[in-house]
């Protein structure tokens, strides 16, 4: 008789333990598939954090180029994200002086607001500054995906306000950055 | 140990079986049912900050910075303003010239919707799908909008939106982007 208890606890005994093992598994695998969940969220919104972070850079980058002395507006202080455009199309004109100078594979100025012809710059008697919208420092060397872009305000001399000798008008534009690929 | 005394014992023993066995689903049911709420509450907050999604924009506030010394056509025109002074202008209801009847504040609306529209393509296909414009003085009752219209443009419906701001002369403009 004491046998047969001691069979049945036994018995009783492993169906707990699988039991509880069971229970573990099921459990483990629950908690597993919340993990899972959570991390495939979180690691969606770090990988459009880091492209929304990599493009507000390039755009750092391409405002810091306006800064430079060769394009800067400094006629007067307190105005970081001026460009002087007559100071860019005249670059534009001097072959390979910004391709030496900068470490770019593309360079363009383009002026939106006030709209005009969608044309390239090419000489004041041709169409500068009231013919044309796109001002091309460096032509482009390779294909233009990658681009980085930011809004400027283009600064240029306007003999048609401010009285006789003239003033600065100031439009409102873009300027577009290629960095060179590295190796090339 | 008689036959009775066994099967009563036998009995006993199942009894207090169930009775455990009922306890512990119990307890697994709770279990269940705090990892349950704990994980709807981590959903429900999750969810929640996704509803209304506003960030910072480097673009936007490069946007605000390169509009403000923009040249519009307030004033004379020989003597256009700058659009910084067109918001002062409209915050502090004056004309833009003496001699005309325009009103810096429409001219400030216009101004900043035709920047915009030629900032950025508003259509579905586009990843901005529209835009909405705000200028707010504080003042001693509170905020106080200084444009007459609210000036919006594209699909306002969505709600991730990337926005900045710049204060002219105590007047806050403020951008926001729907993506």
């Amino acid at each position: 008789m004491q046998m047969l208890e001691h069979v049945c606890s036994s018995k009783r005994a492993q169906m707990k333990i699988q039991q509880m093992a069971f229970m573990l598994v099921a459990v483990m695998i629950f908690f597993g598939m919340v993990a899972l969940v959570y991390f495939t969220i979180s690691i969606k919104g770090l990988q459009d954090k880091a492209e929304i972070l990599a493009e507000e850079d390039g755009r750092r980058m391409a405002r810091q180029l306006a800064g430079t002395p060769e394009l800067a507006y400094t006629v007067r202080d307190g105005c970081d994200s001026c460009l002087d455009l007559d100071k860019a199309f005249q670059l534009s004109t001097i072959n390979s002086y910004a391709e030496d100078l900068w470490n770019l594979d593309y360079l363009m100025i383009e002026r939106i607001s006030p709209s005009f012809p969608d044309q390239k710059c090419t000489s004041p008697a041709n169409n500068y500054p009231n013919g044309c919208n796109e001002i091309e420092i460096i032509a482009p060397k390779r294909g233009l995906s990658g681009t980085k872009t930011a809004f400027v305000a283009l600064v240029r001399w306007d003999d048609s306000i401010g009285g006789s000798p003239g003033a600065y008008r100031y439009e409102f534009g873009r300027i577009h950055v290629l960095e060179r690929e590295l190796g090339s | 140990m008689s036959l009775e005394e066994f099967t009563f014992s036998k009995e006993n023993s199942e009894a207090k079986m169930k009775k455990k066995a009922q306890e512990e689903m119990v307890g697994f049911v709770l279990i269940m049912l705090v990892v349950a709420v704990i994980f709807v509450i981590f959903l429900g907050i999750f969810l929640k900050k996704g509803a209304t999604e506003t960030a910072d924009s480097e673009e936007i506030s490069q946007f605000l910075e390169a509009i403000s010394e923009y040249t519009t056509e307030c004033g004379p025109t020989s003597y256009p303003e700058k659009l910084s002074r067109v918001v002062t202008l409209c915050s502090e209801g004056k004309k833009c010239n003496i001699a005309s009847t325009e009103d810096p504040c429409d001219i400030l609306a216009d101004t900043l919707e035709e920047l915009v529209n030629a900032s950025w393509n508003f259509n579905e296909n586009s990843p901005t799908k529209g835009y909405q414009i705000s200028a707010i003085r504080e003042t001693a009752d509170g905020p106080d909008s200084v444009l007459d219209r609210t000036i919006r443009g594209g699909d306002i419906s969505s709600t991730r939106r990337r926005s900045s701001e710049k204060i002219f002369n105590g007047v806050i403009l403020k951008l926001e982007i729907l993506v």
